[in-house]
């Protein structure tokens, strides 16, 4: 496993040609094999692999804010998922597609391995390494890299804001009128 | 007064014909007020409308449910290579329902370029000035002194350094000093189209369509016979497959920047010189974010109130890219999205919440010959695509302004700037910050920009070589076809665009409602 700090040359060599051919595997897959889960999930549109991802990288994105461990935290990421999904199926089809494709991208091996220097899993990655492919993207010569750094970053800080535990850490009161938000997407 | 009249696409059990005297495509400011205008001048209209018909008690005031259901693309409809993140409404009412607004006269340098380079007459202040008034007690536009921190802290820094800033002036009634516009106003307050030009049409006979996305204009000779619409499920993503028509002698499409012009391209509008699409103007957004002393709670109280124009029409019209500043504090989900730090940076960040001050500057575009704008398309499956290039030109202008608000920032006592890009650092001071920003190399997608002014891709303008629409709207080479949103627009701005956009709709729809009575038989 690599420490933290930038990728090397090589790997971020590898990481650009990954990065070019992501639009065409992702979109791929998109198409024809997107990861099906075996376990009914009450889903819309964020995919097993994209929660999988999701669940390690937003306590990368937020550090200190993400309770360290118990059912807080998995209550925390839990409701975090459900307003990622809501959010994702209000896109355009072509959106969520998109998020889809980068979600199935990064979730292959070979991405695992180039982008996090682990064949392991997302959800048993060390955070030092998921960090070190977040800043590395983010200071990426690549554009696709920094592209999907911004994605997974704004995913990650959107649904964590929006969870009312989240609040009282930032000193935020909350909406002036206490009216609970209806789930689903209403028509 | 009967009881209106609303279909719901997402509901509908078989496809839907109607018919009417004028159909529009849109319920934003552009199509609420022509919907009002020749609904009261006794026309039959029907309107057409992607997104759902929301009262104010179901705006929730959480951030991620309202970018759901209220916007487009959840407020992040990307341009073609994901540089710039558009945000349009897309609900009834359109951004109106959720602008945060800010009320100004299209500015006499912009309305001065489009006579003097351009060619547009009958647009000079004085002709506009009659019908800015009209909408002004319309939608009850007035001055609003109460400023929050935020924008106290905008015109103290201005005052500091003497730059020219004043008080916005709003479309309220009732406002309760809330903050929460940009998630729909939850008391009605806020004169968006929902809850005043829309309800207007309606009890004047209007019809209106939700959930129906408008597909195509089907033509015959230079007419346009029927809207063919296809309704949608209850989030506004997936066709249902039922089918809409919408049959009328007259067509307004409303459907704003953007999307307007990826219908007329979708339906092959004639296009003898290939103007359908270009010059689409974004007004682009860039931010900078600020850490003061005291709390400044920017999520509180009416998010704009201040505007600060100094550098707008710095090098004249057609210099240089020039730029406003206002204010840009809100709740924690579009406040935390500047910042692009991860872990302590983020964590670090974010419990200084309640001492963030953000600016937020617009850099006009469309004057000058490097600021062509860019150009909507469609692709195969006819889905609009908005190719905008981020030249030297524009990006002069984002570097500018970080400079500027920096400098506004540190005037206001700020104890460190940090301009809304990731690969900025924090400045303590306005010496540091000069440096820094002067020598910040800017690229995207690092440096955080989007855009809530849409504007353009259907000019207007008398010579059909160069423009779209004639000035009233009426498209050059179709009959019975008029453009009546932001699409029209030949420029940006250079200021929040509603204003311009109630008013030219204003002045536009009741030309067409002179227009259509007058050939219509018999009494009205």
């Amino acid at each position: 496993m690599d420490g933290p700090g930038l990728l090397s040359r090589r790997r971020v060599l590898q990481a650009g040609l990954l990065g070019s051919a992501t639009v065409w595997v992702g979109g791929l897959l998109g198409c024809t094999a997107r990861w099906v889960s075996p376990v009914a999930t009450q889903r819309v549109a964020l995919s097993p692999p994209g929660e999988e991802i999701m669940r390690a990288v937003m306590p990368v994105v937020l550090g200190s804010l993400v309770p360290p461990g118990g059912a807080e935290r998995e209550q925390a990421l839990a409701a975090s998922m459900a307003t990622l999904d809501e959010y994702l199926a209000s896109l355009s089809v072509p959106l969520q597609d998109e998020a889809g494709s980068v979600f199935d991208t990064l979730h292959l091996w070979p991405a695992r391995v180039v982008l996090l220097g682990t064949s392991r899993r997302w959800q048993e990655a060390a955070p030092e390494s998921i960090a070190s492919f977040l800043r590395a993207a983010r200071d990426s010569r690549f554009d696709l890299l920094r592209r999907m750094y911004m994605f997974l970053q704004s995913m990650a800080v959107l649904a964590w804001f929006d969870q009312p535990a989240a609040w009282p850490a930032i000193g935020y009161p909350g909406p002036p009128i206490d009216r609970p938000a209806a789930s689903g997407g209403g028509a | 007064m009967s009881a209106r009249a609303i279909h719901v696409g997402t509901t509908l059990d078989r496809d839907l014909v109607l018919e009417g005297d004028v159909a529009i495509v849109g319920s934003g400011a552009g199509g609420g007020i022509s919907a009002e205008i020749l609904a009261r001048a006794g026309l039959k209209v029907v309107i057409v409308e992607e997104g759902a018909y929301r009262t104010p008690a179901e705006f929730s005031l959480h951030e991620v449910p309202a970018f759901a259901r209220l916007y487009n693309d959840g407020g992040i409809r990307p341009t073609k290579d994901g540089a710039i993140a558009v945000v349009q409404g897309r609900t009834v009412g359109g951004s109106t329902t959720v602008n945060w607004t800010s009320s100004f006269r299209t500015p006499e340098p912009t309305l001065r370029y489009w006579r003097d380079h351009l060619g547009i007459d009958g647009l000079a202040p004085d002709d506009l000035a009659p019908w800015f008034e009209r909408m002004e007690q319309r939608l009850h536009i007035e001055p609003w002194d109460a400023h929050n921190r935020n924008n106290e802290l905008l015109a103290r820094g201005a005052s500091a350094l003497a730059w020219r800033h004043g008080v916005i002036r709003r479309n309220v009634s009732g406002c309760a000093n809330l903050g929460y516009c940009g998630l729909g106003c939850p008391i009605g307050a806020k004169q968006s189209m929902d809850v005043t030009a829309i309800p207007d049409a309606l009890d004047h006979g209007a019809v209106l369509v939700t959930r129906v996305r408008a597909e195509r204009l089907a033509l015959s000779g230079d007419r346009v016979t029927v809207i063919e619409g296809r309704a949608l499920d209850e989030r506004g993503v997936r066709p249902t497959g039922r089918r809409v028509e919408v049959r009328a002698p007259w067509v307004v499409v409303a459907a704003a920047a953007i999307s307007s012009p990826a219908l007329l391209l979708r339906s092959k509008v004639p296009d003898p010189h290939r103007r359908i699409g270009k010059r689409t103007f974004l007004q682009t957004h860039n931010y900078s974010l600020a850490f003061m002393p005291d709390v400044v709670d920017a999520f509180s109280g009416v998010q704009q109130s201040v505007y600060m124009d100094q550098f707008t029409w710095r090098d004249g019209v057609a210099g240089r890219a020039g730029f406003n500043m206002e204010a840009a504090g809100a709740q924690p989900v579009v406040s935390m999205n500047f910042w692009k730090g991860i872990g302590a940076e983020m964590a670090d960040f974010a419990r200084r919440f309640r001492h963030l001050h953000t600016l937020v500057s617009q850099i006009r575009d469309g004057f000058h010959p490097d600021s062509p704008g860019g150009e909507v398309r469609v692709n195969d499956e006819g889905g609009a695509v908005l190719d905008y290039r981020i030249n030297d030109y524009i990006w002069d202008g984002v570097r500018s302004s970080y400079l500027a608000m920096a400098e506004c920032q540190f005037a206001a006592g700020a104890e460190s700037v940090h301009p809304a890009c990731a690969d900025a650092a924090a400045y303590r001071s306005w010496s540091e910050a000069r440096a820094g920003i002067g020598a910040l190399r800017l690229r995207s997608p690092n440096v955080f920009l989007n855009s809530t002014h849409p504007l353009g891709g259907c000019a207007m303008g008398s010579d059909p070589r160069t423009s779209v629409v004639d000035t009233f709207g009426h498209h050059h080479h179709v009959a019975n076809l008029a453009v009546i949103d932001g699409s029209v627009f030949p420029t940006s701005l250079g200021v929040n665009p509603c204003l311009s956009i109630y008013t030219l709709a204003a002045r536009n729809a009741t030309a067409l409602a002179e227009r259509i009575t007058r050939r219509m038989p018999g009494p009205r």
